[in-house]
């Protein structure tokens, strides 16, 4: 995770930075080289047209000189010897660029300032102005007659005091003179300046090689690729610039400009076309070298930025891990001042609200086990209170009696109890406390006890409901209550009197008749208010009956569709089991319901009773031994 | 359960339908507190539309009538039918609560 955020901001600054500088590279390596090297060229060949221009005028100075001479007196004279001396006594004051002066007559005799004497009448410039009537001529590059250098003559005629024409006036220039002028021409570092007269012939050049020796539109065959293309444009005189190979292998920029008052030459100048393309280049160089250092710079910001940030969120990891390691304890310490730190002191409270939240929670598991087990230990000793002895009493064998309660929690608020007042009178009775769990435990033992002991000092059944209320009624905050079914059978004669405080009416089978309701005088539930007056009711049992006890957890079971188990069918069932002993009766009734609830939740505790008399000791043996006790 | 007050004739009628049980009883119980809480102590309740009551239920009302017994209030009981009115019977409230025909009938019985 680290690694991975750390890369993923390198990537996407590192990445979106770089791409924009090299875009920018891109745009400013172009528009840099459209820029300069266009302005490179323009310069160059502004240069190029002042030298040319330059270049011109020199040679313009060399036919004026010439011409001041044609029109000198003693040339006009014509007098050939004359001439010819005079030039000797001048050789010392000529121009410097000239090689020599020399004078033609017309048959194109010639005497020079060195006193050389020849024949000039077979060279062009000599027709031209002698034949062909122009005044002044230079010559394309020829060897000279007199010195054998190569030269080029600058002629003009000399006319007679009548106009005619008696000679020619001339001076010839050493192209070497004229290669050391372009070759002191130069742009930037480089280049070579040179001359090509109007036949694309190079007449000057740094290269003392190529003069005379190299035609421009004959290049090609002396290794030059390119160079006849611009020969050509030389040729017709146009100015401009091309790029050509030369035999050693280099490229070079060739920009170009006719030479005026000369007969179509051209001045030139090539430069070898990395030397042009120099200052670009070392201006992209310093470009590159910036944009390289500043991408270096962004990188090394985002790595320690990055570290940074990385830094606490690993030290958060590793805490986080800690504490999921189960170490409570761990504090992650981060002190950046920012969200992170926030993050880790919230988290450092997280964990602090986490162990309260468990000790807590041990502490209320602890709590619930505690509960749990006083709840188990507190059922065991409720189902120890119920009698649990079956049947219950060994020697009164007529009567038959069997009970079971079911609690729907651990601990019940239903109950049952049965004991002899004396030899041959049986109390019990079945009751239900309102509500469930321990409260209704608690309420029902009390209940329990109090009916016990009151049943056990009062005669009268009534009396017994009525003191009982009232001590059930006293203190009673919570308004629980609790409703009693009791009765009191006389063994030996079957009578049965009993009391209701709001419970449900028992099932009575007479006579081997159906079930039905035991006709009950309703009173109030128990413990619901003081000073109620509870009415017994009485009635005799006969062997054979049976006398069915339940609470409401009997009528009121439900099926999984919320239908109670009802009074109807409980009747249906009882009638049912009709002659069963107790035990089997209690056990069909079971079974009815749960075939009724198919499994559905038990909501309320199901308590139930059942007692029959199977038959009646001689009442004269029971009267007898009543009279012996009085 | 549906548990309305309204008040009528200087009474506060409380209208129970449904089902009171362990489960709807503390409502019950904390609608009639908080009505008597205000003041009022004639009560009149309507279970026309009550169609099972529990002894939780019973329970209810029982802590209901207490506190008005002890505060010298009124309380009347409505339209109390079928295994309401069984269950009345049966557990004995029907012979400590006053029961009328009809909450016209329990509002001509209040004092």
């Amino acid at each position: 995770m680290q690694l991975s955020l750390r890369a993923k901001m390198l990537v996407w600054f590192g990445g979106i930075l770089g791409a924009m500088l090299v875009v920018f590279a891109l745009v400013t390596y172009s528009s840099v080289q459209e820029t300069v090297v266009g302005l490179t060229k323009d310069l160059a060949h502004e240069i190029l047209k002042a030298r040319s221009a330059e270049i011109g005028r020199l040679i313009h100075g060399y036919s004026s000189e010439v011409k001041t001479i044609a029109d000198r007196d003693v040339m006009r004279s014509g007098d050939f010897d004359v001439i010819g001396k005079n030039l000797i006594e001048r050789a010392h004051a000529i121009n410097p660029d000239f090689e020599i002066l020399f004078y033609t007559n017309n048959r194109g005799h010639f005497t020079t300032t060195m006193g050389a004497e020849g024949d000039v009448s077979d060279r062009d410039y000599f027709k031209a102005i002698m034949e062909q009537g122009q005044d002044d001529v230079i010559s394309p590059p020829l060897l000279s007659k007199s010195t054998g250098e190569r030269v080029f003559v600058v002629a003009s005629v000399v006319r007679n005091d009548k106009g005619e024409r008696v000679g020619i006036a001339a001076a010839t220039v050493l192209l070497k003179r004229l290669s050391q002028i372009t070759e002191s021409i130069s742009i930037g570092q480089g280049g070579t300046g040179w001359v090509a007269d109007g036949n694309g012939t190079i007449v000057a050049h740094r290269d003392q090689n190529l003069p005379l020796k190299l035609n421009l539109l004959r290049s090609a065959a002396s290794g030059y690729e390119g160079l006849d293309e611009i020969g050509r444009r030389i040729v017709a005189g146009q100015p401009g610039q091309g790029i050509f190979k030369r035999p050693d292998g280099t490229t070079q920029s060739a920009i170009f400009n006719p030479i005026p008052y000369t007969p179509g030459w051209t001045f030139g100048i090539s430069v070898q076309q990395s030397e042009l393309m120099k200052r670009p280049e070392v201006l992209m160089r310093q470009i590159l070298l910036l944009m390289a250092a500043m991408l270096g710079t962004m990188l090394l910001v985002v790595t320690v930025l990055s570290r940074r940030i990385t830094e606490p969120v690993r030290a958060l990891q590793e805490g986080v891990a800690s504490v999921r390691a189960g170490n409570l304890d761990s504090v992650i310490d981060v002190r950046t001042g920012d969200e992170i730190q926030a993050l880790a002191e919230a988290f450092n409270r997280m964990t602090a609200d986490l162990k309260d939240h468990i000790r807590n929670l041990q502490k209320v598991t602890a709590e619930k086990e505690r509960v749990e087990s006083d709840l188990r230990v507190a059922n065991k000793i409720q189902a120890g209170m119920l009698p649990r002895v079956f049947p219950p009493f060994f020697d009164i064998e007529h009567v038959d009696l069997y009970a079971t309660m079911e609690p729907a929690k651990e601990v019940g608020g239903d109950f049952f109890d049965f004991f002899l007042l004396d030899d041959h009178r049986l109390c019990f009775c079945i009751g239900d406390v309102s509500g469930k769990g321990v409260p209704a435990a608690l309420f029902m033992v009390i209940t329990m006890t109090i009916l016990r002991n009151q049943a056990m000092h009062h005669k009268s059944l009534e009396t017994v409901f009525n003191q009982a209320n009232a001590m059930l009624c006293a203190d009673n905050d919570e308004s629980m209550f609790v409703t009693v079914f009791m009765g009191i059978l006389d063994l030996d004669t079957g009578d049965l009197e009993y009391v209701s405080a709001g419970h449900n009416p028992p099932f009575i089978s007479v006579g081997g008749a159906g079930f039905g309701r035991l006709a009950v005088q309703p009173g109030l539930v128990m413990g619901g208010m003081a000073g109620h007056e509870y009415r017994s009711s009485r009635t005799v049992m006969r062997p054979g009956d049976l006398l069915f006890l339940y609470t409401d957890g009997v009528t009121e079971a439900m099926n999984i569709r919320l239908e109670a188990f009802g009074e109807d069918l409980a009747t249906q069932t009882l009638n049912g089991l009709m002659g069963q002993p107790v035990r089997a009766v209690i056990k069909g009734m079971r079974q009815a319901i749960d075939g009724f609830t198919q499994g559905a939740p038990v909501s309320d505790d199901v308590a139930m009773m059942a007692i029959t008399l199977t038959g009646l000791p001689a009442r004269g043996k029971r009267k007898a031994a009543d009279k012996i006790d009085a | 359960m549906a548990i309305r007050t309204r008040n009528d004739r200087g009474a506060v009628v409380v209208e129970v339908s449904g089902r009171l049980d362990a489960v709807t009883a503390p409502e019950f119980e904390t609608t009639l507190n908080a009505s008597i809480q205000q003041g009022n102590l004639r009560h009149v309740i309507n279970l026309d539309g009550l169609e099972y009551v529990s002894s939780a239920g019973l329970r209810g009302i029982l802590v209901i009538a207490k506190l008005l017994r002890s505060k010298g209030g009124q309380l009347r009981f409505a339209n109390v039918r079928g295994t309401v009115r069984e269950v009345f019977d049966i557990s004995g409230f029907g012979s400590i609560l006053t029961i009328d025909e009809s909450v016209a009938a329990a509002l001509d019985g209040l004092a």
